[in-house]
């Protein structure tokens, strides 16, 4: 049975399909990416960190996503919304901004280490930014998606 | 087919949606144009206004020899009037034949005596026209004209006579509304690659409107051509930029004839936007740097001069010309990504030219579509990382959506709530 894409797969296929991406760090099955995206008007400077999971390892999709993060601009958060100070987000520290980007659902295997970042990862980073212009300028997250219950476990794994 | 129609065909063009400042200004577009509803009806009021005019018993029964849309009706550029989001005038020529020596008094009084029982608010005599008042806040506006009789077709005159002022006053003013629109059309060819995206959104906002009118079974599909829509946006930023000048503002006419000649049939909308401004800058500056004022004359017909009554002195083309230089200035950074505004930047910056309420409303079903676009996974990408949303459908008359670099894949937003 085929395995997940290893690490060179995965960085040869951004590097085919997203030209504004450039590999920052690569070191055994993990790598870091740096790329701009510009979804509506504005360019958005994201960092994708990823390690490739070996054959044998449990699928655990949360634990294995890639991480997300907003370099520039600063993600604008907006205390009290409904949907969140920022929507669909985990948290990685205390700060409002502190997050990575949540892009799917860890429950419905819409993600899998098999599947390739450039054709999941990289364009769904592209409709938060574009769901989250929206969010900023209309006050309504038109992109869709789930929150697991507030305060559960699973969310803030 | 005319010169204009013929090359247009055969080409294929890009999809009218797919740049977000495109999409966004026809959003715009939408809102601050006559509605088709009330376009049929505004049709319909002619027909009744020139039947009055004519029935038998009517003070002009026999005198009318011509009526016919002219301005922005004629060449389906009507926006709300200015100072309003939801209020139209609309105008029409009534061509009429008196008696040799008639004086523009008397074919304005006539008029106005031949429409004062009408069944509407308020009928008022003005200047040049009769002005009808409906309850629903349209205006329409009639003006008297009188043929002149071996001349080119539509050659005539109107009437320029202030109630109060001295008859010495009172004079004649030579015009073609009817050779202008003719030839505006001419170089105005309906683009069915854009009318067709134009049209997929009026529809969905039509349907979205909780008070909307009946949607009417077909709109009039494919009927638009770019170099319109751009004059009607022009037109609006001239609304929204006059509203607190309490002084003459910039003709509708005249920024229509700057878009007939700028006109390039293919082009982009914001690209059609900022072509009309700089045009009309451009002339505004040229005249002023030979220290004279505005002059544009009528394409078809030179003794009839656009700008007779604007601009009144060199500081207001100034002005107007510095606004227009300003919003192409500020279209082409958004186009081009310059000024790294966000789309809530973008927002703030239309709504002080387009209006807050339309533009605000615009915003919000431009992410509607975005939405329900990512939902169905009609959305695409191109290696900047664009997103674009097509209209629906997505290949239509000689558009189609560019390829998108990966397919959209179906996921679901999560994580926390904070």
């Amino acid at each position: 049975m085929r395995g997940p894409l290893d690490i060179d797969e995965q960085a040869a296929a951004i590097a085919a399909t997203w030209p504004t991406f450039r590999l920052l760090w690569r070191e055994g099955r993990s790598a870091a990416w740096e790329g701009t995206l510009t979804p509506i008007f504005q360019p958005f400077t994201v960092r994708m960190t990823y390690r490739a999971p070996h054959v044998v390892e449990l699928f655990r999709p949360r634990a294995m996503q890639p991480y997300v993060e907003v370099l520039q601009p600063r993600l604008r958060p907006r205390p009290g919304d409904p949907e969140g100070e920022l929507p669909h987000a985990y948290y990685t520290g205390p700060g409002a901004t502190d997050v990575i980007l949540c892009l799917f659902d860890p429950d419905t295997g819409e993600w899998s280490p098999w599947m390739s970042l450039a054709e999941t990862t990289v364009p769904w980073t592209i409709d938060w930014i574009a769901s989250y212009e929206g969010w900023r300028a209309t006050g309504r997250w038109t992109g869709g998606g789930r929150h697991p219950d507030a305060g559960s476990r699973e969310a803030a794994a | 087919m005319n010169d204009m129609s013929s090359r247009l065909s055969g080409r294929r063009f890009p999809e009218a949606l797919a740049d977000p400042l495109d999409a966004l200004l026809v959003e715009i577009a939408i809102r601050v144009q006559l509605p088709p509803g009330l376009h049929k009806i505004a049709c319909t009021r002619g027909d009744n206004i020139q039947a009055y005019l004519s029935r038998p018993g009517s003070l002009l029964d026999g005198l009318i020899t011509r009526f016919y849309p002219q301005g922005s009706m004629a060449i389906d550029a009507t926006i709300s009037t200015r100072g309003t989001d939801d209020e139209y005038d609309l105008d029409f020529i009534a061509e009429m034949l008196l008696w040799a020596g008639a004086t523009p008094k008397d074919y304005l009084d006539l008029l106005y005596l031949a429409l004062a029982d009408y069944p509407v608010e308020k009928v008022e005599r003005q200047t040049r026209c009769v002005t009808l008042t409906y309850a629903d806040g349209m205006h329409v506006d009639v003006t008297p004209a009188r043929r002149r009789p071996l001349t080119p077709e539509a050659e005539s005159v109107i009437f320029h006579a202030k109630p109060e002022a001295p008859a010495s006053e009172h004079r004649e003013v030579l015009m073609n509304a009817r050779g202008f629109a003719t030839w505006y059309n001419a170089r105005t060819p309906d683009e069915e690659w854009f009318g067709a995206a134009f049209d997929s959104v009026l529809g969905e906002v039509m349907k979205a409107a909780p008070t909307s009118e009946p949607v009417p079974d077909q709109v009039p599909l494919h009927r638009k051509s770019v170099t319109t829509v751009g004059l009607q946006l022009i037109k609006r930023f001239r609304n929204i930029w006059s509203a607190n000048r309490y002084e003459r503002y910039p003709p509708t006419v005249m920024l229509s004839c700057h878009a007939g000649l700028a006109a390039v049939p293919g082009m982009r909308l914001s690209e059609m936007v900022i072509r009309q401004a700089r045009w009309t800058a451009r002339a505004i500056h040229n005249a002023d740097a030979a220290g004279q004022l505005l002059d544009v004359r009528n394409p078809v017909m030179s003794q009839d001069k656009f700008t007779d009554r604007w601009p009144e002195n060199r500081r207001q083309q100034r002005e107007f010309g510095a606004a227009l230089t300003d919003l192409a200035d500020g279209l082409q950074a958004v186009r081009d990504g310059r000024n790294g505004l966000s789309v809530e930047g973008v927002q703030d910056w239309l709504r002080s030219r387009f209006g807050a309420r339309v533009v605000g409303s615009s915003v919000d079903h431009l992410f509607q579509r975005q939405g329900a676009a990512l939902a169905a996974q009609v959305h695409g990408y191109n290696r900047a990382g664009n997103l674009f949303v097509p209209a629906a459908p997505a290949i239509i008359g000689g558009s189609s959506a560019p390829a998108s670099t990966v397919a959209p894949r179906a996921h679901t937003h999560y994580g926390e709530r904070r």
